[in-house]
């Protein structure tokens, strides 16, 4: 008798633990699955572009605002490299080949500096006004690019 | 007269006595500032993490709080464990805000059924919740999030210790008491009973501070220690792999959680490698281009696997024998690898998170004069010093589970009291030693992949 009480409170338990972890996946799937970022209509990014959420944002935004990116320098020490990066649009095409390049995907500066276009962007600032508020905010973090005033 | 100052004497003597055997870390316990200054420093610490969690204008990366957090506190942490055991638990605010909850409370009514029940496997399903935000959500990026975790910590610590007698949050619901738990058990410090019940009748974690027979279950908070009596708990150095847990310790929600975690640094070391980006690339049609839904399925399958492999494989090792006893020794042994990995990558996270982080917060705070750097070309790279550093832990670790894979759980006992000549053959050391070696196979090949680097 005292087995069988002591099987079934085991079974008991395996059944609750099964349960909670079920319900912890669905509420964290559930959490997430609302606010990932969906795009469709991606271009054929490289593999490199998918190793983080914010990578593959920075590149999608890159994607739709290269006229706005040819005209904002980079701050996070591309200059030291001038003759390859120019602007912050070669942080995420190779001007070169014009192929992606995979600088921007590991580089929080980059990625950053693209966000915040976005945002500027969608608040109806012109590249002009973009670029002055990009050179305003990130003048502390290293020597920009010499990249051409729109 | 005489005796007096003779009992005087020969007490100092012992006391004196007593503090030489304690060690560095013994006296630390016993240090009269000890926890309460810690405590003090990190509620400080903490309320301004929370501060710059939600200041306006702080993204996620370069942000104080995430940087702190996840890129400085979470990488040392194993290494505090390592060293020190459960010592953050000790100096941990969370806990401390529960000891004042509960010192402001009185007396209070013990933990409900549900928490001194199904406590590990609360435990284990918070470890998991936890671990699979943190690689979903993207913790480590997201300011805002982070800002709500602490927050969230601190209210539960407190109401829960306000309603119920001692530390339930930290006992039976903190993730990071879970993992330190589990681990504990390979630390080189253990805590012991002294024989003296010490300074307080009870402990906030419910143990017996005389025998204290599940060391890995006490915080550290030194609560029954005191620097002028002898007595609650004493530490002493072991080293890693010397202590068998009984079944009361180690149970099968503690050996679920091992196999949790062993899932969830597989997941964190496929996420530093170009697989990760692979597996996205593949993943995001399938998921409806939503990047954390294919990061949960990826997790969750990963975790899965781990868990139905040790389950066949144990399942075959105590072929007609009671599982139970198998698949926790299983676990158990798989816990000093995974601490090893659970180390490897926090040098890498401190290699390409940390050390750039802290970079761009001097730099913003004026306290060193940049003028730029380069990152990496590459997103993947190999540092050979780091990658051999990281073999070498990855290769104690293996060499630990190697040894507690010789350690006798009971499962050549069968459930039934026979001895069955046929199974003996399946039943021993090899079920687990394939276990991890499998593990040590597909960690060794992960960290041989050239692993991510941070700007």
């Amino acid at each position: 008798m005292k087995e069988t009480i002591k099987i079934s409170f085991y079974k008991r338990h395996a059944l609750f633990s099964f349960i909670i972890l079920i319900s912890a996946v669905i509420i964290a799937a559930s959490l997430v699955s609302g606010c990932g970022s969906t795009a469709e209509n991606d271009p054929a990014f490289p593999e490199f572009v998918y190793r983080s959420e914010e990578s593959l944002k920075g590149y999608r935004i890159a994607a739709a605002s290269q006229d706005i990116m040819e005209f904002v320098p980079c701050y996070c020490g591309c200059k030291q490299d001038a003759e390859k990066y120019r602007s912050l649009k070669d942080c995420f095409y190779d001007r070169k080949t014009g192929a992606f390049d995979e600088h921007a995907a590991s580089c929080t500066t980059c990625l950053d500096e693209a966000m915040d276009i976005d945002q500027f962007k969608k608040d109806g600032l012109t590249t002009a006004q973009i670029r002055e508020k990009i050179d305003t905010k990130y003048a502390e973090r290293g020597e920009p690019t010499d990249t051409p005033l729109p | 007269m005489e005796q007096k100052i003779q009992g005087v004497t020969a007490g100092s003597f012992k006391q004196a006595e007593e503090r030489e055997r304690l060690g560095a870390f013994g006296k630390l316990l016993r240090w009269r500032l000890y926890p309460g200054l810690f405590h003090w420093l990190f509620y400080i610490a903490l309320a301004i993490l929370v501060y710059f969690a939600f200041a306006p204008g702080q993204r996620g990366e370069g942000n104080l709080a995430t940087e702190v957090v996840w890129r400085l506190w979470w990488p040392l942490l194993p290494f505090a464990l390592l060293l020190g055991g459960r010592i953050w638990c000790g100096v941990c605010p969370f806990g401390g805000a529960a000891d004042a909850a509960a010192r402001l409370a009185g007396k209070r009514p013990a933990p409900p059924s549900l928490f001194r029940k199904a406590g590990p496997w609360l435990g284990a399903s918070s470890v998991f919740a936890f671990g699979i935000s943190f690689l979903a959500l993207g913790l480590e990026a997201d300011s805002g999030a982070t800002g709500i975790i602490l927050i969230a910590m601190t209210l539960f610590a407190v109401f829960l210790s306000l309603a119920y007698r001692g530390r339930t949050f930290c006992r039976y619901l903190c993730p990071v008491g879970m993992i330190t738990r589990v681990y504990s058990f390979f630390s080189w410090t253990r805590p012991e009973g002294s024989g003296n019940r010490g300074e307080v009748k009870s402990c906030p974690v419910g143990l017996s501070t005389v025998s204290l027979r599940q060391p890995s279950q006490c915080h550290l908070c030194g609560g029954c220690t005191d620097a002028r009596t002898p007595g609650g708990i004493t530490t002493r150095f072991t080293p890693a792999g010397t202590r068998k847990p009984d079944i009361r310790e180690f149970g099968r929600a503690e050996a679920i959680l091992s196999l949790l975690l062993l899932g969830l640094m597989a997941a964190d070391s496929v996420r530093m490698t170009s697989l990760f980006a692979r597996y996205q690339q593949a993943a995001l049609p399938v998921f409806g281009y939503n990047y954390r839904l294919a990061v949960v399925a990826g997790v969750t399958a990963l975790t899965g696997m781990v868990l139905a492999v040790q389950l066949l494989i144990t399942r075959l090792g105590a072929w007609r024998q009671e599982v139970t006893p198998a698949f926790a020794g299983a676990s158990f042994a798989l816990l000093p690898l995974t601490l090893g990995v659970f180390l490897s990558l926090a040098l890498q996270h401190l290699w390409s998170g940390a050390l750039p982080s802290l970079q761009t917060i001097l730099v913003e705070s004026r306290l060193i004069d940049w003028s730029g750097h380069m990152p990496p070309a590459n997103v993947y790279f190999t540092s050979l010093p780091l990658k051999a550093i990281q073999f070498s832990m990855l290769g104690a670790g293996l060499f630990i589970s190697m040894k507690v894979t010789g350690w006798d759980f009971g499962e050549k006992k069968p459930a039934d009291g026979s001895r069955l000549a046929g199974d003996v053959r399946l039943t021993g050391a090899w079920p687990r030693r394939a276990m991890v070696l499998m593990a040590a196979a597909g960690f060794g090949f992960l960290f041989y992949l050239p692993m991510s680097g941070a700007c």
